[in-house]
């Protein structure tokens, strides 16, 4: 039996032996562009935007230099207007770094660590009874003090440590000394007193900043 | 295949928003690069004139008081100068520690003007001389006092080195010291 797909002999003589074909005679760059969007659309757009970007931004630099110009022009004409009023102000403040300097030369002489009356008058404030001074040098690193204390031998040594302390705590003499008080010297004399020297160091002078 | 006058042209008639457009963006970009070395230059100026501008403003506000602290430090200085001792002047510098005695009552065992010392020359070189005194004075504890501080708040400036005092009722006080002079 045959099969179904065969064809016939007839069928098939009756078909063109040759493909139908026909001339393409169409010009595309003359034909319209049939797109929704056409592609000229997006040229234009694209140029315009490039062209409006370029010309902000050089609006946008013109505008800046020109700012900066104006500011310029601002402060040369301040500067012009500020300029000999501004001379005269250094000129003074010369004169017065001048005459400062002057000032501080007396403040710095008068500007001694110590009072002499005033350290004398204060010791004799706080001198305990059985004490008594018999001289004092004030020199560049401090006082030395020598005085002289009655008593029993004991007694008179501790009258001597007391008032060391009492040195030490003063509230006037720590100003000045700190607790830099030393017992430098200490003897008996014949009359039985005891003889002491002290020592009483200024402080450091502070650093200047 | 090249691109002819006429083909450009063609072109730009074909498309004139395009390339008007174009032709506008190359004339700027050249411009815009052309103008854009200003910027820093003038923000450099700018800076300069600014800080120059302030500058001078700060001068101008700082110097608000200034003729008036300069006058007050101009009368300061007029008055140390009356009050500070003339090196030459040996016979009134040392009436000054006369009257002094004669007002309280000590004896001067001694007196002495010294010779200053060489000061630094130069710009920074100091205006006044301290004038070296070595003293001794006798006297009660209470005029010693007296003394000492008629010295200390005086009408000459005075610095006192170093004293020494010693004694009983009658007390000896050696004192070095320094009165502010001028040459």
């Amino acid at each position: 039996m045959l099969p179904f797909l065969k064809k016939n002999k007839q069928q098939a003589s009756s078909q063109p032996l040759v493909p139908p074909w026909h001339p393409n005679f169409r010009n595309y760059d003359r034909l319209p562009d049939t797109k929704v969007v056409r592609t000229t659309f997006f040229i234009n757009g694209m140029s315009v935007f490039m062209a409006i970007v370029l010309l902000l931004a050089f609006v946008y630099q013109e505008y800046k230099l020109k700012t900066l110009g104006e500011q310029v022009v601002n402060w040369d004409e301040q500067i012009e207007k500020d300029r000999q009023p501004s001379a005269a102000a250094v000129a003074l403040f010369k004169q017065f770094q001048a005459e400062e300097r002057i000032i501080n030369e007396v403040a710095t002489f008068v500007d001694g660590r110590l009072v002499v009356s005033d350290f004398v008058l204060r010791l004799g404030e706080i001198l305990p009874a059985n004490i008594a001074i018999r001289g004092f040098e004030f020199r560049d690193t401090g006082v030395i003090l020598r005085g002289i204390s009655r008593g029993t031998p004991d007694e008179a040594s501790g009258y001597a440590t007391g008032f060391v302390e009492q040195l030490r705590r003063d509230p006037v003499f720590t100003e000045i000394f700190g607790t830099d008080v030393s017992q430098t010297a200490v003897n008996r004399d014949p009359s039985g007193n005891l003889n002491f020297e002290l020592m009483l160091r200024f402080k450091p002078a502070p650093a200047k900043k | 295949m090249s691109l002819t006058g006429q083909d450009l042209l063609a072109i730009a008639k074909k498309h004139p928003v395009s390339v008007g457009c174009a032709l506008l963006a190359v004339g700027l970009a050249v411009g815009t690069y052309m103008r854009h070395a200003h910027v820093p230059v003038q923000e450099q100026l700018l800076a300069q004139r600014a800080t120059e501008g302030e500058r001078l403003k700060e001068n101008l506000r700082n110097s608000t008081l200034l003729k008036e602290q300069h006058d007050a430090l101009v009368a300061a200085n007029a008055e140390i100068n009356s009050r500070a001792v003339r090196v030459g002047n040996l016979a009134t510098n040392l009436q000054y520690f006369y009257k002094i005695e004669a007002d309280t009552g000590i004896r001067l065992v001694d007196l002495r003007q010294l010779t200053p010392a060489a000061q630094p020359g130069g710009a920074n070189a100091p205006r006044y001389l301290r004038v070296p005194y070595a003293l001794s004075v006798q006297g009660d504890f209470a005029s010693v006092l007296t003394f000492v501080r008629r010295l200390e708040n005086g009408s000459h400036f005075c610095r006192i080195n170093s004293a020494s005092i010693s004694g009983g009722n009658d007390v000896t006080l050696t004192l070095n010291l320094e009165l502010l002079g001028l040459p």
